[in-house]
């Protein structure tokens, strides 16, 4: 049995009577890409500072990989890398020297701290900025560099707290390319978003969280098997009689359907052919349609379905 | 050592920023060295005063001390009339009076040598100490010599030509001592107090406050460098960022004033000003508690810095300023180093007595100490808060 890189038991945060984190449970395994999916407010920021022994917490244990962490626990902080949430870096440092300065709190030795710095440069593609101070750059950049500060020293496991907040989708790619290819290298990466396309595309392994709690945990697929909802399909129509809804209904598969803005909406929990079915139904009828499209849920459904809202903000 | 390396290397490219304060005081400090030159002249040529001799005994022993005396300073014969004598001390038409009492002679002969005479100087005139030395030289030579067994005619022989062979000797070596080293050497350590709080306020606090910004002090504590070795690195980038600033100043003075900056009286004042050093520095580190920028710390730099040397009198002589300012004023650090700077200098009223420089010297090194306990507990109250 591999010994998990991050394990959270039972974490209990509390900021005077908020309860941030209510009796939360993780575990990671090596060499995961793992998402920590929740909208604003939901406590993904405080988990990741109670694992990084940044906050104090009132309850539960914190293992990585095996050992317990405390705020001295130096040899286990060496091993991970972090790039939190608020951009992190020197107003009067240029982009090289910021990058060397994080290192270095990692790594002593001159010589292949500046390997490493070149690394990270290449890597989060800064080369043409080296001699740029941080105010010089734009958003996605400056993104750019903020990972590379935390990346540099060549981390075993990696926390990234929304690193693609305000980026351009040009920047925002090529973050999710390089956290990819991170993880291709060895690294464990723990990524936290209220994007649910960034996790749907990039995660290995996603856990839902909302007010604290850890709502559902699984890949993508297992998410989406947790809810009744499989198949969702629209179809333009201009207008239908209210017993062909009834009817349509009663077709197998189907738990709902909605009609509005000339458009019908039927919700389906599974089975097969089942946009055949329907369109078969309303052909017998003679009702003539426009376009139609056939979607599997997104996590958002999932999240919707679990907490009864939306994830989107 | 990152935490030091990037230190100076941000220290240095906020250089630019700081360097108008340092030029303001250079400028400052040039500006008076030649706007008193004459006063110094006039030290110079002081060897001889305008003293008044009022001779109450009227014996063998007290025309002997008169007559002494007239061989140094010139004799101004005036009434003995207390208000008329203070009114010519006040308007220096005579620098130093000189009261033999009656029993001058009958106590010399009978051993005595203490209270047999008065004298009222000019308050803080060095060379009115200088006279205060002379008489009692001779009294005490007198005694010396009664006590050996000569009689008073014989006594006041021997004890003239010796006399007159040491006293032109010591007077140039006790006016070496204090009148060859310029005003404008204290003048130098008067203005530091200001700029040194505006130094490391401006300075060194947003520095500090730079690696102590929540998000990059976030990193930080994620990473394999210890708590403790990032405070230490902190703290030694102080103390280094300190002694530079110190170190400056005083070459500064060299260059400005040469080898005055070593004699006695000014090394004393180094002294005092590494005090004044250590309140700016304890002043910054207190406030780089407050997540302030730089234009903030400015704002209060100034406040701080000029507000104390008003009230302190680096501005205004302190014998100038109102009893209710001083009132205040005591219970601030920078009274205390003016006070210490005056004495040196001879700036203010105050005589120059090592006591009363240390007992300033001292009070300082309290304030400092006071805070630097409340930013220590203010950083530990700002560290709990944030968990
Ligand atoms: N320092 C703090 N003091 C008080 N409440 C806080 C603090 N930090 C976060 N919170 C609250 O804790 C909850 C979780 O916040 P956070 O972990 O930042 O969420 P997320 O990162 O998922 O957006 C929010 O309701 C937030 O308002
Ligand atoms: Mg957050």
């Amino acid at each position: 049995m591999n010994i998990p890189a991050v394990k959270v038991e039972n974490l209990v945060k509390r900021y005077r009577e908020l309860v941030a984190l209510d009796h939360f449970n993780l575990q990671i395994e090596d060499g995961e890409i793992f998402g920590l999916l929740g909208p604003n407010g939901s406590g993904k920021t405080t988990t990741i500072n109670c694992i990084l022994s940044l906050l104090t917490y009132d309850k539960g244990s914190i293992e990585v990989f095996g050992k317990e962490m405390h705020p001295d626990s130096y040899d286990l902080k060496r091993q991970i890398g972090v790039v939190l949430q608020n951009v992190a870096v020197f107003d009067e440092l240029t982009v090289c020297e910021n990058i060397d300065y994080f290192c270095g709190l990692y790594i002593r030795d001159k010589a292949k701290r500046k390997q490493y710095v070149n690394e990270a440069i290449d890597f989060v593609e800064l080369g043409d900025f080296r001699k740029f101070y941080p105010k010089k750059l734009s958003g996605g950049l400056l993104r750019r560099l903020n990972i590379a500060c935390g990346i540099a020293h060549k981390p075993k496991l990696i926390f990234l707290d929304e690193p693609t907040v305000a980026v351009d989708p040009q920047s925002r790619n090529k973050i999710l390319e390089g956290i990819q290819e991170l993880n291709r290298q060895g690294a464990t990466i723990i990524y936290t978003s209220h994007y649910m396309e960034e996790v749907e595309q990039l995660c290995t392994r996603i856990a839902i969280m909302d007010k604290g709690k850890n709502l559902a945990i699984g890949t993508k697929e297992e998410l989406k098997q947790l809810i009744k909802k499989k198949e969702i399909v629209s179809i333009e129509i201009l207008s239908i009689p209210e017993e062909d809804l009834t009817a349509i209904r009663e077709l197998p598969h189907v738990y709902e359907v909605r009609f509005q803005n000339h458009q019908l909406q039927v919700l389906l929990n599974g089975g097969k052919h089942n946009l055949i079915r329907i369109l078969n139904y309303l052909q017998s009828k003679e009702l003539s349609f426009g376009r139609v499209y056939s979607e599997m849920p997104t996590l958002n459904d999932v999240f919707l379905e679990i907490t009864g809202k939306e994830l989107r903000d | 050592m990152m935490l030091f390396n990037s230190f100076f290397k941000i220290a240095k490219k906020r250089l630019p920023s700081l360097s108008i304060y340092f030029f303001i005081y250079v400028f400052i400090s040039i500006l008076l060295g030649t706007s008193s030159q004459k006063n110094i002249e006039a030290n110079f040529q002081s060897k001889s005063l305008n003293i008044c001799v009022i001779d109450e005994d009227n014996s063998k022993a007290s025309a002997a001390l008169t007559r002494y005396l007239g061989s140094i300073h010139n004799l101004k014969p005036l009434e003995n009339n207390p208000d008329t004598l203070q009114d010519h001390l006040y308007y220096r038409d005579i620098s130093y009076i000189c009261t033999i009492t009656k029993g001058f002679e009958e106590k010399l002969l009978s051993g005595e040598s203490d209270e047999v005479y008065t004298c009222v100087k000019i308050p803080g005139s060095a060379t009115g100490y200088f006279v205060d030395l002379q008489i009692s030289q001779y009294t005490k030579l007198l005694t010396l010599f009664l006590s050996g067994g000569s009689s008073m005619p014989e006594a006041i022989e021997k004890t003239d030509p010796i006399i007159s062979n040491t006293a032109g000797t010591e007077s140039i070596v006790f006016q070496a001592d204090t009148d060859a080293v310029r005003k404008e050497v204290f003048f130098h350590y008067q203005y530091l107090p200001y700029i040194f709080i505006v130094i490391f306020i401006c300075g060194l606090a947003p520095l500090v406050i730079t690696f102590h910004e929540k998000n990059i002090a976030a990193r930080t504590n994620c990473s394999s460098t210890s708590l403790g070795s990032q405070n230490i690195q902190i703290v030694i980038c102080c103390i280094l960022y300190s002694l530079v600033v110190w170190l400056l100043f005083f070459l500064i003075g060299v260059f400005i004033y040469k080898t005055e900056m070593f004699h006695a009286n000014a090394l004393f004042a180094m002294l005092n000003s590494f005090a004044a050093l250590l309140i700016a520095a304890a002043l910054a580190f207190f406030i780089s508690n407050f997540s302030i920028n730089f234009n903030t710390a400015n704002m209060i730099s100034n406040i701080l810095g000029l507000g104390l040397a008003f009230l302190c009198g680096v501005f205004v002589p302190q014998d100038m300023l109102s009893e209710s300012v001083l009132k205040i004023a005591r219970f601030l650090p920078s009274y205390w180093y003016i006070k210490a700077n005056n004495m040196l200098g001879g700036l203010s009223s105050e005589a120059f007595s090592l006591s009363s420089f240390w007992k300033a010297f001292g009070i300082q090194l309290l304030f400092a100490a006071a805070l630097v306990s409340a930013a220590l507990a203010l950083s530990r109250l700002n560290r709990q808060r944030k968990q």
